[in-house]
């Protein structure tokens, strides 16, 4: 039996996956591979709450109606402007997407392929999602 | 139920009411959103802890804003909103001073607009100082204005000078046509670089944004217009140029920052004496950026004496009165009469009521108070003018209506072989003034 998802609430999850990156990037030693994870995560959930504000659909199992919106930091950066465009261009974001080496799927692997650089690279996209964020509810577009 | 023009003096009233239990909460943004609604944001370190009493004076003053301000709020629990970098907020988001019931500003309480469009008439960038650049800007269209910036043009280019002319009317372009023939345009407008620039690509265009008018004898004419040649997906393009761009490090620019990088790149590549800039008419995003992000040594005011004219110069000098911003602009004006009517009675009487009018506007919101006496520094040099003073920005520089330069298709065309005398008749005031600007910038 599957359980049924909670409703989502993105503005918080943003932030819980944001400070369990940054506590997890600055232990000592720190853990990178999981706060790189945290850091993709927290972005995602940061726009997606702007995303649903200008109309991104769930299902009756608070699952995304459209496959395109059901995908991570990674791509979801680029589906952003889709809901974005003829929007604030207070809110726009960089074309170049900090995520793009960033993937899912790198929970399967070995902490050591996660350096401090890459790392930094994810929480700086991440880092300017927040503000982003700051700046929508500033805007009125976020409560 | 409040209006949108209700909401500040209401704040002011309510924040005025409860103001010494206020006091250690300073400072205070009033963030007015996009839909025009209202919060308070606060530095963090005051947010009342869970539980706060009732009677907690932030709590209070949030209660208070919600009865009085529906539908102008959310939710009484949304009102306030705690940020631990307000310093740097404040700064960013080009705040002005909320003023009290007395009309006197409400220290360390600033309100920050938050507007659909980005380019603000309030934010004023410093004065040119490598080339002197002039604006060409009207309330209304329809006035002549790209006409006079063509002949200023000419005028200027027989005296020898290079000129660098740009045609921001994006919405409306025209001025090239008047100033190149078809076959002279070259391939690239304002508009391809601003949409190329969004990734980086800017170079690809620039080398062909600009053509050199025939109409230049003794110096030169370049020539930047809004679109090419083929002027392309132009309404596509249109839709892109307000976009910000990024930097490799995050940062944005936004697009009246561009359009400010272009403008140096073409005065770096192409070395003129003068740009003149012809500018969207009305209060309008391309206007704004015009008017107050280009760094305009003058800024050139068309006006027809009529209300509609008066009525748009009031509401824009009203806002940088309430801004504050009034003495970083002020001396860049230049009132011009425009197609001023050569067939009244007494032709001086239009004139004179032109002047009176333009007058009357500047006094209320941009000339300082005369001074009674002169005792001290400041007094020496307090910006007024008296009405027939016409070294004040309000004394019009006339251009007569004139039928050889009315509703012509072509003015590249009209202006081939023209009388310099007949050039010198109607614009010679306007083309003085452009002239004494060179002068005073070669000293």
């Amino acid at each position: 039996m599957t359980a049924a998802n909670l409703p989502p609430d993105y503005l918080d999850a943003m932030e819980r996956h944001w400070l369990d990156a940054e506590l997890l990037f600055h232990l000592t030693p720190a853990s990178l591979a999981n706060a790189d994870q945290l850091y993709g995560l927290s972005a995602e959930c940061g726009l997606k709450a702007l995303m649903r504000k200008w109309g991104m659909q769930l299902n009756h199992n608070n699952i995304p109606v459209d496959s395109l919106d059901r995908k991570h930091a990674d791509h979801i950066w680029v589906r952003y402007e889709t809901y974005r465009q003829g929007r604030s261009t207070t809110l726009a974001l960089p074309t170049t997407n900090p995520f793009d080496d960033w993937s899912i799927h790198h929970r399967y692997a070995n902490r050591n392929y996660f350096h401090q650089t890459v790392v930094e690279g994810h929480m700086r996209g991440a880092a300017l999602v927040k503000s982003l964020v700051a700046q929508a509810k500033h805007d009125g577009e976020l409560p | 139920m409040t209006t949108f023009d209700e909401l500040l003096p209401a704040l002011a009233e309510i924040i005025h009411d409860r103001w010494p239990a206020l006091e250690p909460f300073l400072p205070i943004l009033i963030n007015r959103d996009l839909n025009g609604r209202i919060r308070l944001i606060l530095d963090a370190s005051h947010q009342p802890t869970p539980g706060a009493p009732a009677n907690h004076p932030l709590l209070q003053l949030a209660a208070a804003i919600h009865t009085r301000l529906v539908p102008h709020v959310g939710e009484v629990e949304q009102i306030l909103l705690f940020e631990e970098q307000l310093t740097a907020l404040t700064k960013a988001s080009f705040p002005f001073p909320l003023a009290g019931r007395d009309g006197q500003a409400l220290p360390g309480v600033h309100v920050a607009d938050r507007l659909a469009q980005e380019a603000r008439w309030e934010s004023i960038e410093d004065e040119s100082t490598a080339v002197p650049r002039v604006v060409y800007y009207s309330i209304k269209g329809g006035v002549g204005r790209s006409t006079a910036l063509a002949a200023s043009a000419w005028a200027l280019a027989e005296a020898g000078k290079r000129v660098l002319v740009l045609d921001l009317d994006l919405e409306s372009p025209g001025l090239s046509s008047s100033l190149l023939p078809i076959d002279r345009q070259p391939a690239f407008g304002i508009t391809d670089w601003l949409v190329e620039d969004l990734l980086g690509n800017g170079d690809a265009v620039i080398k062909d944004l600009f053509a050199l008018s025939p109409l230049s004898r003794n110096g030169e004419i370049l020539v930047v217009p809004a679109h090419g040649r083929d002027p392309g997906e132009y309404i596509s393009k249109l839709g892109r140029v307000w976009m910000p761009s990024f930097q490799a490090d995050g940062s944005r620019q936004m697009w009246s920052v561009r359009l400010s990088r272009l403008l140096g790149e073409l005065e770096h590549r192409h070395q003129p004496d003068i740009v003149l800039i012809d500018s969207r008419a009305g209060i309008d995003e391309i206007a704004s950026a015009c008017v107050t992000d280009l760094g305009a040594n003058i800024i050139y005011l068309f006006a027809l004496d009529g209300l509609q004219t008066w009525t748009g110069y009031r509401l824009l000098f009203q806002h940088w009165l309430q801004h504050g911003v009034t003495q970083k602009i002020r001396e860049q004006f230049q009132l011009v009469g425009a197609l001023m009517p050569t067939w009244h009675d007494q032709p001086q009487q239009a004139e004179s009521e032109l002047k009176e009018q333009s007058y009357n506007l500047f006094l209320e919101s941009l000339y300082d108070e005369q001074p009674a006496a002169i005792s001290t520094f400041d007094d020496l040099y307090s910006f007024s003018f008296a009405l027939e003073d016409s070294n004040g920005p309000h004394f019009p520089l006339f251009i007569p209506w004139n039928q050889s330069f009315a509703a012509i298709q072509s003015h590249h065309a009209r202006l081939e072989g023209v009388d310099s005398r007949l050039v010198e008749l109607v614009f010679g005031e306007l083309i003085a003034d452009l002239k004494e600007l060179l002068e005073s910038w070669a000293l």
